[in-house]
């Protein structure tokens, strides 16, 4: 069943799987070049949107991750240009090199993803209450040395010795995988 | 410019100046490799936030992790502004969509890890979350696509904590001790001994209490604390050295004037008498906050800083002191006893071996090293008697002694206290030295031994022996027996008066002064002679024997036997703590002793 000017369900199934894998890579994208991300998340909505509009014209022998990071940089592009403001870090030559760089780095953004999770799992207490703070309730860490009392340069320093545990910690996951010997006759 | 992965991460944070964009834009546009640097970088800062929403929903917001510094409904309406800031409705029924997926695929994920321990990347179950969460997206905005609305499920209550009233839980347990005696909410406690949150008096001795999220702290007799939670201690006097291992980072201790949040690792904390806290940063970082928020702002101390805040909240730098703290429970009672002290320099000799080096405790951390003929002994092991160190270090043959990294503040000569533990075994006559300054001739000081005929005396037997190069020597009237454990110490005046103790208690003295004295003449040794303050010297030092000497020219005049516990003091002590030093050891004995003399 096609809708006028939709695509079939079939279709929709298939854009479905695909987004699966591409959408955490887009996310990184957006959330490295914009900070915030509430403007990140709007981004990110706006180039699903546009994925599916346009999904007709993807060419399914392209890599579709690199199809859609070049919605995405048009969707940056655009954005900047509307959102003027000196804390822009990327210019649009930077822009549209990062998103080239994002669509051949896949492999192993994806990979330090899943080490991520698993690095995450451990985490418990205090660091993991602090990254909840920060990234659930989306608290700056001004708003959370107002709440709890501290220093608000001790909670930027809190937040960036756990950011960078986790880092080590899938750079260990990352050099395991590699010393893996191949199992023989699998598992 | 800063580390381009600390401004990357102020970046994150939203923490960079305006001049400091302009030098992170410029290191990215320096080079590709630079940009895939960044990329990197910020892998987990993008991908968090998903990560814990997907992990963890009642990750919120609980009152314990402020604990006594901030009202809990001031927390509340905070985060009330920051949902009506961020009132984006769209976006929010696209979250609550996932959410319910995500509950649904939880109950899975929860049989899985039954099934599978997690060592292995959990590709599939990351993949199904992932494709749920990015499937509810699309399926919405697909649905708008084939003219759909999406339909506004209701809401799930995200199910809040509730409070369950039960006994206060167990916070932590006390994991070494030494010497001491603690009263736990007022009722007596010992090793192993769980705490609850109360009141913690330690009345004497070393206490180490370990915390539930990790934290250690020593604890000096006499101290008060108030434990709070894993997290949290108060001290209301006495000395307290917290360890902090990075699972635990924001440990804090407060005061009634401020609070101390440790960054990662370790520092000391004292409330005095008059109710000033002062806090020395041993290593790593804290954050200070002091409590009466007049104009004074929080600041973060690194090592090597001290700080100190009045009863009114005024703060202010002090001088950084390493040996004021106790930090870590000693193995001994003796050695408690040295270290309250506050020696200048303190080596227990207990594993000397020739080559490696070590540090000396007290507040010089000095480098030291054994030299050859220098052994580690292990009286244990060798079935010696004990009433002496289990460990000490052994000088034998023409060893060449224990070497110490020279230090202006070793170059002292009065108002100072020398002390060691020694077992003497047979050696050619003449002085031998237990630790010596002699850099030059006539300068410095040497605490020894030296046999009676060495100066033509009828009785040859060893007496202790202290001297201050080219002004006078010192030597005790009572013997010292071979091959057995003798505490000994000497102080000297500010005036250069020399004071001799032998097992705690003072000894009768010779005096020969080289004062006046006429070359080539032999001096004579005098109940009271003069005895004007020595030479000061650079700072070398060893144990065992004299220096080598600017010239050459000093003789060695080693030691033979066994040597343990020397320290250096930068004041006199008096003849009662050098008796509580001596007596310390014995408290052990003692206890054994009544106990055996009960059960007869």
């Amino acid at each position: 069943m096609v809708d006028s000017g939709g695509i079939s369900t079939a279709q929709a199934q298939q854009l479905s799987v695909l987004w699966t894998k591409a959408q955490p890579i887009v996310s990184a994208y957006f959330r490295a070049c914009l900070w915030d991300f509430h403007q990140a998340e709007d981004l990110l909505q706006e180039t699903a949107a546009a994925a599916a509009g346009k999904f007709t014209t993807y060419d399914p022998s392209r890599s579709f991750t690199s199809w859609v990071l070049g919605i995405a940089r048009n969707k940056l592009l655009h954005h900047q240009r509307t959102h003027a403001n000196d804390r822009h870090l990327f210019d649009d030559t930077a822009i549209r090199e990062l998103a080239d760089m994002y669509g051949d780095m896949e492999p192993e953004i994806s990979a330090m993803h899943q080490a991520l999770e698993n690095c995450i799992e451990r985490l418990e207490g205090r660091p993991r209450k602090l990254l909840e703070l920060r990234y659930v309730r989306d608290l700056t860490p001004a708003k959370i040395a107002d709440a709890t009392g501290m220093n608000a340069n001790a909670v930027s320093v809190m937040l960036h010795r756990v950011r960078q545990s986790l880092r080590e910690c899938i750079e260990r996951q990352l050099s395991r995988r590699h010393d893996l010997k191949p199992l023989a006759g699998g598992f | 410019m800063r580390d381009p992965s600390e401004l990357i991460a102020a970046y994150f944070d939203d923490g960079l100046t305006p001049a400091e964009v302009i030098e992170l834009r410029e290191w990215l546009e320096e080079s590709p490799h630079h940009l895939r640097q960044f990329i990197r970088d910020s892998v987990v800062h993008s991908r968090l936030r998903d990560v814990l929403i997907q992990q963890d929903m009642r990750g919120l917001v609980r009152d314990e992790f402020f604990g006594d510094t901030v009202d809990p409904r001031r927390i509340a309406s905070l985060l009330d502004e920051e949902e009506m800031a961020a009132a984006r409705r769209a976006r929010e029924q696209e979250e609550r969509a996932e959410r319910q997926a995500l509950a649904a695929a939880r109950l899975h994920e929860q049989l899985d890890r039954k099934l599978m321990r997690i060592e292995e990347p959990r590709t599939s179950n990351a993949l199904v979350y992932a494709t749920l969460a990015a499937a509810a997206i699309m399926l919405v905005m697909l649905g708008r696509f084939t003219g759909q609305r999406p339909e506004p499920k209701a809401a799930p209550q995200i199910a809040k904590e509730q409070p369950v009233p039960a006994a206060p839980p167990l916070i932590a347990e006390i994991t070494k001790i030494l010497d001491a005696k603690i009263l736990a909410e007022n009722r007596p406690i010992d090793l192993g001994g769980k705490l609850r949150p109360g009141p913690l008096f330690v009345e004497r001795g070393a206490v180490e209490v370990s915390f539930a999220a990790g934290a250690k702290i020593v604890i000096e007799g006499p101290a008060r604390l108030e434990l709070v939670s894993p997290e949290r201690a108060r001290l209301i006097s006495g000395r307290v050295v917290a360890h902090v291992p990075p699972q635990a980072l924001g440990f804090t201790l407060r005061s009634d004037t401020a609070s101390f949040v440790d960054l990662g690792t370790e520092f000391g904390l004292e409330v005095d008498n008059t109710g000033v806290t002062s806090i020395h940063v041993l290593d790593g970082e804290v954050a200070l906050v002091s409590d009466k928020k007049n104009d004074i702002p929080s600041r973060t101390l690194q090592r090597g800083r001290a700080n100190s805040v009045a009863a009114d909240g005024a703060v202010r730098d002090v001088p950084f002191d390493e040996g004021r703290f106790i930090r870590h429970v000693p193995e001994s009672a003796y050695e408690l006893a040295v270290l309250k002290s506050r020696p200048l320099a303190y080596w227990r000799l207990e594993q000397a071996s020739a080559g490696a080096p070590w540090t000396s405790e007290g507040r010089l951390a000095l480098s030291t090293v054994a030299n050859a003929g220098v052994a580690a002994a292990d009286n244990l092991e060798a079935g010696r008697t004990p009433a002496g160190p289990s460990r000490a270090a052994t000088f034998t043959g023409n060893h060449d002694g224990i070497d110490i990294t020279a230090n202006a503040a070793l170059g002292l000569v009065s108002k100072c206290t020398f002390e060691a533990w020694v077992l003497p075994t047979e050696g050619p006559t003449g002085p031998r030295r237990i630790y010596s300054t002699f850099d030059r001739p006539r300068s410095g000081i040497a605490i020894g031994l030296v046999n009676g005929a060495w100066y033509n005396f009828p009785n040859d037997d060893l007496k202790v022996h202290l001297t201050a190069y080219g002004v006078y020597d010192v030597m005790g009237t009572e013997t010292v027996a071979l091959h057995r454990w003798t505490h000994l110490a000497a102080t000297v005046e500010a005036d250069g008066q020399p004071t001799l103790y032998v097992n705690g208690a003072l000894t009768a003295r010779q005096v020969r002064s080289f004062v006046g004295a006429e070359p080539d003449k032999p001096v004579a040794w005098s109940a009271d002679g003069p005895t004007p303050v020595g030479r000061t010297t650079s700072g070398v030092a060893r144990i065992g024997r004299n220096p080598v000497g600017s010239d050459g020219h000093i003789s060695p005049e080693r030691w033979q036997g066994q040597i343990s516990h020397v320290a250096v003091y930068d004041r006199v002590l008096s003849a009662k703590e050098l008796r509580q030093h001596f007596e310390a050891t014995k408290s052990a004995e003692i206890a054994t002793s009544a106990a055996a003399q009960e059960s007869n």
